[in-house]
């Protein structure tokens, strides 16, 4: 039952870091400080807000769970009218209308996006600070955050779409941003913004051919009226008609482009590129959670072939990329093929009928991730820019609050008991489970089987790195010498830690899985846990084996996931090599052929022009005589017409 | 004595002339040259006036009008050749080439 200054205060979340980053743009070089306190101020002003909806909704009591705030359902109208369709007059809809949308999803993701985003610019002012282009890099920020933000509180697939592909800019410009840093240019961070923005835009194509069909069908995008015409429609018809469950393969394909699934995952980890309080933006608050988002809303649409579809491809990817991070030696690597590797937790949750477990898994993913990405940050401020876990290493007792913060993170991805992440893996284990119990076949199994497998790999990967990074003895001059960062850098890793720790008690719509499956999956996180990280505690704290040996022990297995099985390399044969040679080829065209045709006419003219300036010579008998030939061919040429 | 003897005549007058304006090497002898076209164009101008009785004294007129631009022509036609000579030192055709490309 929202009050008459509910919308305002709504809209407000996402105009704030608009205006911020508005401002940012225009006048931001000549504010002091390069204008970073007015898109963190306005961050913070954000997330006040969020905070302020969230309570108001939390009063709701048990109502929580299933309330809406729309401007559908406020009686006056639909929120506004954008334009009029005439296949929305023919199913009986006059326009499409966009409005604001707050519901028990929206209330705490919308301040856990803030949050994570406020403290995300934070970090920056520590960790950005003497960057050639600090302005812009805030402004890309804010109007990241904006993005997703707005994105939250849209009540319709049409708006989710839009500020979906504002993300993608704002991912290519932040991924991109130091390959035009003044001092040291880096061309990788430019090929790896390229390379985010092209594969994501694969899925984008498919998801707007995705929503056309909808529209098509439907004359509506909302929300609420898909979820009440899908299911009349199927009364109707007794049956999933063909054309939506393309409709909802096109628009899982979106959320397989953004949220980085198995097979277009490849961006994920180049996307490291960017500095690094910009990975934890797209790994925790924005980008990849926007495709988990996505086909959460989408979820009645999605037919039960499609989330089968989508429940393996989910599965799959979470097992796929665990392997690989646990070959990798990257410190911000291994973080994301665990990000890659938590989202295909999510999507499958999704198909396996749980939208609701696999947005809880976003909201505490979003807060260890960021977490995790920024206390890597600080790692890496702090060891110039040292990154390679064979070459960090006993930084616990010089760097203790960073060290703090990762450990309750990290454990809390592992899934230890009352932490947030066991809370909502757990959930997702649990639906896996109940799947498994209900249905039969490979669908039904193979999710429970891989998830169950990605569990103590995530355990054994995540404490493999936290373990490489911070016990031991330091294994570079670097790690030696590194220091605890300073409080604009803190503050963000103890907040989030906290988060980290008591997050889930944030999520009002907590799932339900029925009780045997709650055991078993309870049953299974916690044996994966003990395996993980018994696993990484003998192996790497007691044996002290480093990275480049633990790879030469798994054999063949290591090197294939190294070489991460062969996917990066595929694209480049089938993809990038006939782009250069189509590129080779119309460059030669254009060499030969194009720049033939012109240089040839000029060529012509000139060549003309030397010949005729002969007659040029300046003997005036020279010019009789031509003109006595003039003359005599004007004659002929005369007798021979009247002749 | 019919028409076309005076038209040979006017023709060979042309010809003579047109050979004299294009091959002499000095430039009076060239003006002399067009001095000889115009008249073989006077020539042809008075016969074909005696030759058609219609047509009054338009020939001789135009023959007059001829005579007078051919007197003005080689009035500044000399001053040239003067001037040319005071530069060139020379009224050789061939010496004064210096109008080209």
């Amino acid at each position: 039952m929202p009050t008459a200054d509910f919308f305002p205060l709504l809209l407000a979340v996402p105009l704030l870091p608009l205006g911020a980053w508005l401002l940012q743009v225009l006048v931001g070089r000549s504010l002091p400080r390069g204008g970073d306190w007015l898109p963190t101020g306005a961050m913070l002003g954000a997330f006040g807000v969020a905070v302020l909806l969230y309570l108001r909704a939390q009063g709701l009591g048990d109502e929580a769970e299933h309330f809406v705030w729309s401007t559908g359902a406020t009686g006056g109208g639909h929120g506004w009218k954008w334009f009029v369709s005439s296949e929305g007059l023919d199913a009986g809809l006059a326009a499409f209308r966009a409005g604001l949308w707050y519901d028990g999803l929206t209330a705490p993701l919308l301040a856990m996006v803030a949050g994570v985003s406020f403290l995300v610019h934070l970090f920056s002012t520590g960790y950005m600070r003497g960057n050639s282009r600090y302005t812009a890099y805030f402004a890309g920020l804010a109007l990241f955050s904006f993005a997703m933000l707005a994105m939250l509180v849209s009540d319709n697939l049409l708006f989710v779409f839009m500020f979906w592909e504002v993300m993608g800019l704002c991912s290519f410009l932040l991924i991109g941003h130091d390959s035009l840093d003044r001092q040291k240019p880096r061309p990788r961070a430019a090929a790896a913004a390229v390379k985010a923005f092209l594969t994501t835009r694969v899925g984008d194509v498919a998801l707007l051919l995705g929503l056309a069909i909808l529209w098509n069908g439907f004359g509506t995008l909302q929300f609420h009226e898909l979820a009440v015409a899908v299911p009349n429609l199927i009364e109707g018809q007794q049956g999933w008609p063909s054309w939506l469950e393309t409709a909802g393969v096109l628009i899982f394909l979106g959320a397989v482009g953004k949220s980085a699934q198995f097979p277009l995952h490849v961006w994920l980890p180049d996307a490291m590129e960017g500095p690094t309080p910009v990975s934890a933006m797209i790994h925790a608050a924005t980008m990849v959670a926007a495709g988990v988002y996505l086909v959460a809303r989408a979820f009645p649409v999605l037919a039960p072939g499609v989330l089968a579809i989508i429940a393996v491809v989910g599965a799959f990817t979470a097992f796929f990329a665990a392997t690989i991070a646990l070959t990798q030696d990257d410190l911000k690597k291994v973080l994301a093929y665990s990000t890659i590797s938590q989202l295909g937790y999510m999507i499958s949750a999704v198909g396996l009928g749980s939208p609701d477990g696999a947005l809880f898994h976003v909201f505490t993913h979003g807060l260890f991730k960021a977490g995790l990405f920024l206390g890597a940050g600080a790692v890496i401020h702090a060891c110039h820019h040292e990154q390679n876990l064979s070459r960090l290493g006993g930084l616990r007792k010089r760097m203790p609050v960073t060290y703090a913060s990762m450990l309750l993170c990290t454990a809390a991805i592992a899934g230890v008991p009352f932490l947030s992440g066991f809370y909502s893996k757990d959930a997702i284990l649990a639906f896996a489970a109940e799947g498994w119990e209900a249905g039969a076949g490979m669908a039904a199994t193979l999710p429970l089987v891989l998830l169950g497998l990605a569990a103590p790999l995530t355990a054994l990967y995540m404490f493999r790195m936290f373990l490489l990074a911070f016990s031991g003895e330091p294994r570079s001059d670097h790690a030696r010498d590194a220091k605890e960062v300073p409080l604009p850098m803190s503050l963000p890793l103890v907040l989030l830690g906290l988060g980290a720790v008591f997050g889930a008690m944030l999520w009002f719509a907590k799932p339900h899985p029925s009780e045997d499956a709650h055991h078993l999956a309870t049953i299974l996180a916690s044996v994966s846990l003990v395996l993980g990280l018994g696993a990484a505690l003998l192996y790497f704290q007691f044996r002290k084996r480093d990275a480049g040996r633990t790879a030469a022990a798994l054999g063949p297995f290591a090197r294939a996931a190294r070489g991460l099985y062969g996917v990066d390399g595929f694209y480049h044969a089938v993809t990038v090599m006939p782009v250069r040679v189509v590129a080779r080829l119309a460059s030669s065209f254009d060499r030969r052929v194009v720049d033939g045709i012109v240089h040839g006419l000029g060529g012509f003219a000139v060549q003309l022009g030397l010949r005729l300036r002969r007659l040029q010579s300046g003997h005036i008998q020279r010019y009789l005589y031509l003109t006595y030939a003039g003359l005599l061919a004007l004659t002929l040429f005369a007798l021979w017409r009247v002749s | 004595m019919g028409l076309e003897a005076y038209l040979f005549v006017s023709l060979l007058l042309f010809l003579l002339g047109l050979i004299m304006a294009a091959a002499r090497r000095s430039l009076i002898y060239v003006l002399i040259g067009l001095e000889l076209i115009l008249n073989a164009a006077n020539l042809n101008l008075v016969a074909f006036q005696r030759f058609h009785p219609g047509a009054g004294l338009d020939g001789q007129i135009g023959a007059i009008f001829v005579i007078i631009l051919a007197a003005a022509e080689a009035a500044i036609a000399l001053a040239i050749v003067l001037n040319v000579y005071s530069r060139f030192g020379s009224i050789r055709p061939d010496d004064m080439h210096t109008l080209r490309d």
